[in-house]
């Protein structure tokens, strides 16, 4: 592992986040700092983040991170507090020079302010859709200010056409390590952490407690398959459980009425330190996300078999699934919820498992999709290079 | 000044509380012979009306008693001498209770001399909480309309959001939010267009984070050219009445006023069984389906809007309640009787 060490050679990248949270862009630079470890060992990268978040202990065992704002601060970017711009400034500082940066995400884009020249040419990789796009117009002006765009999904690249004039903006799809199946013992304490007997069909959602996120329409599918059940549509016996989101808005309230209806077969788990083996136990992965462009919960779930059930025209889902995709349009919960009934059959599940993973192994995991990602990376470089 | 009568009101909205405040102290203030003062901790646009009513306009110092509207806003017994009268209005339930404050739950447990609620269900809350069951009273929501609306006042609101002769209009009503449900109304509406013609609208604040929660399920659901949303409105009773179905959505309503507002201009219900709604179905007040099954939902209100009798009837039952425990009159009469054994 050398991601870190200079050579004569070596490509220096600066990566820049808009936070070292559990989300997807801090994920998705993780996995791109791994795979650059492995096979791009002379390179070195440094990552600057606007905050910081749960990750941070992560990331700093894999190369120097500079976090910007501390933690809860408050920032205005139209008015920023003059006595905290220079503070963060000095914290940039120690930022070393850099053939290329690398914005996972266009909300990354707000450390541009405050970092040091020198970053060289910068990729903005879009992998957000609709209004968490407004990074791209004041005060950041991004659309200005980014010299090439790479796009995480057709959703990101289309909605980015149609709020900038960023020219030709390549797809280079998002990605996740493919993660090796965990041990049948973990994945059993997983479901007995969950309550979930082996009779049951456990059905997981994963996200922060927002509504963009849909953690309130897990709730109601739930609700609506729970009733299904009991009238006798179907025997099997579900159970259901959400990751993450327990210092968000939805939070709270999601939880006030799982109480008040006394729903103790639905759980809230609050956020793991890693999803894999969550997944790996639950026997569906249920997306109920208004908007995701490109749910990297997902590629974690698929990777590891278990079939996921969602919203078509949420995202990109459907995207990213292809002709396996299973679900119903936006927000059709009757049709979701019919849809997850059917998952009740074991061989069901098997199956849609089964096609699922095929297609996420081939084309979304780090081997398969971080080359692409380095292509472009590499050619910004070299743009920037000929430039100067 | 000393004596007389200090009402304390938490907050002057147009939601539940302040409104049943006022139209009871509108009532009830003519009918006793002391002075009454009005005190708000909080503004809105009820707060000149619920001013209105006192007799003076001066501070009250040291009252001979003091009635708090809201368990919320019970605490502020606390700077009341132990020898002055007080009553808590208690228009919360359930967990608006559990969640009460120290001071609060204190003051209307240990403090407060009388305790009105709104339900059965709030005095069992209430007891459940420590307070004695002698010192409680229910005196449920008092539901009146400023006079019935014109034809013109039906025809112009009709027009405001979006409704046409020859398209049922389909309204919700309240703060546009979760407990309401708005989202869930938006999905009812979807099932709804697909088998009726329908104009939907919705009657109320709308804060701007859930707005955009709102404005996007609208446009993916393809109800953009058929949704009006309408901020909170000093009156809607003409609303209600130019709507040809009320949907109510809520998933917390302990005591909704509107169905029953509706009703005594001649509008329909149909609601989750959620809370008071329920209650409301037993009666046959509304029409339920189970929380959250839009689909059942849609499907009643389809199901009876095709049965010319269905609105009517709903409606008659409606307003037959209000007429029996919730007018006015009646609970008027009670208030002044609180208001008259406090003071004295």
């Amino acid at each position: 592992m050398s991601v870190g060490r200079a050579s004569g050679s070596a490509r220096r990248w600066r990566i820049a986040l808009h936070a070292l949270d559990r989300t997807g862009p801090p994920v998705l630079a993780r996995a791109v700092i791994d795979w650059l470890a492995v096979n791009q060992p002379s390179d070195r990268v440094e990552v600057v983040s606007f905050r910081g978040g749960e990750l941070l202990d992560d990331f700093v065992r894999t190369c120097p991170v500079h976090v910007l704002l501390d933690p809860s601060e408050v920032w205005d970017h139209a008015r920023p507090d003059p006595d905290r711009v220079a503070v963060v400034r000095r914290r940039a500082a120690a930022l070393a020079p850099a053939d290329a940066t690398l914005l996972v995400s266009v909300a990354a884009g707000q450390v541009l302010d405050h970092v040091p020249d020198g970053g060289g040419p910068t990729l903005g990789w879009v992998v957000e859709q609709g209004s968490d796009l407004h990074w791209l117009g004041e005060p950041l002006r991004l659309a200005d200010r980014v010299d090439a765009w790479i796009a995480g999904s057709t959703v990101s690249q289309h909605d980015l056409a149609s709020r900038a004039s960023v020219g030709d903006v390549p797809l280079v799809p998002e990605f996740v390590d493919r993660a090796a199946p965990p041990p049948a013992d973990v994945i059993a304490r997983c479901r007995a952490a969950v309550g979930a007997a082996d009779d049951r069909v456990l059905v997981m959602g994963a996200g922060i407690g927002t509504y963009r996120k849909g953690m309130d329409l897990f709730l109601e599918t739930a609700l609506r398959v729970r009733r299904r059940v009991r009238s006798g549509t179907d025997r099997s016996r579900f159970a259901f459980a959400w990751l993450g989101g327990e210092r968000d808005e939805l939070f709270p309230r999601v939880r006030a009425e799982i109480d008040r209806l006394g729903l103790d077969d639905v759980r809230l788990l609050g956020s793991v330190g890693d999803v894999v083996p969550w997944f790996a136990a639950a026997d569906v992965l249920l997306h109920t996300a208004r908007e995701d462009a490109f749910p990297l919960v997902c590629l974690h779930a698929a990777s590891v078999g278990t079939p996921i059930v969602g919203f078509a025209g949420a995202g990109g889902l459907e995207e990213m699934l292809g002709p396996t995709f299973v679900g119903a349009p936006f927000p059709d919960l009757a049709g979701v919820s019919e849809l997850l009934t059917d998952m009740g059959d074991a061989r069901r599940r098997a199956v849609v498992g089964a096609s699922q993973a095929g297609v996420v192994n081939e084309r979304y995991t780090t081997a398969a999709a971080a080359p692409t990602l380095y292509e472009a990376m590499c050619r910004v470089a070299a743009n920037g290079r000929a430039a100067a | 000044m000393s004596g007389g009568l200090l009402v304390v009101a938490h907050e002057a909205t147009r939601t539940g509380s302040p409104k049943v405040l006022l139209d009871l102290l509108r009532y009830a203030v003519p009918r006793i012979e002391v002075p009454v003062g009005v005190e708000l901790l909080a503004g809105g646009p009820l707060a000149e009306q619920l001013r209105e009513t006192a007799t003076t306009r001066d501070h009250i110092a040291r009252p001979d008693a003091v009635l708090v509207n809201g368990a919320l806003a019970a605490g502020e017994l606390e700077r009341f001498d132990e020898g002055i009268a007080a009553a808590v209005y208690v228009h919360e339930q359930g967990e608006a209770l559990a969640v009460l404050s120290g001071s609060a739950r204190r003051c209307v447990v240990e403090r407060a001399d009388r305790i009105l609620c709104v339900s059965e269900r709030a005095r069992s809350d209430l007891v459940g909480l420590g307070a004695d069951d002698d010192r409680i009273v229910v005196l449920p929501p008092v539901v009146s309309l400023d006079g019935l609306p014109t034809a013109d006042e039906v025809e112009a609101a009709r027009r405001m959001v979006g409704g046409r002769d020859d398209e049922p209009l389909v309204i919700g009503c309240g703060e546009a939010g979760w407990r309401k449900g708005t989202d869930l109304f938006l999905q009812v509406s979807s099932r709804l267009h697909r088998r009726l013609p329908a104009r939907f609208a919705w009657v109320g604040r709308r804060r701007r984070a859930f707005g955009r929660v709102l404005d996007h399920d609208t446009n993916a659901l393809g109800l953009a050219d058929r949704m009006t949303w309408w901020d909170e409105v000093p009156n809607p009773a003409p609303f209600l009445a130019a709507a040809d179905l009320l949907v109510m959505t809520s998933r917390e309503d302990p005591q909704p006023l509107v169905p029953l507002e509706a009703a005594l201009v001649g509008t329909p219900t149909v609601a989750f069984a959620r809370d008071g709604l329920a209650d409301f179905a037993d009666e046959g007040v509304v029409e339920v389906a189970p929380y959250p099954d839009v689909v059942a939902l849609a499907e009643v209100a389809v199901e009876g809007l095709a049965r010319p009798t269905w609105g009517p009837d709903l409606a008659r039952r409606g307003a037959e309640l209000v007429a029996r425990r919730r007018s006015l009159d009646i609970v008027g009469e009670r208030f002044v009787a609180e208001l008259a054994r406090l003071v004295a």
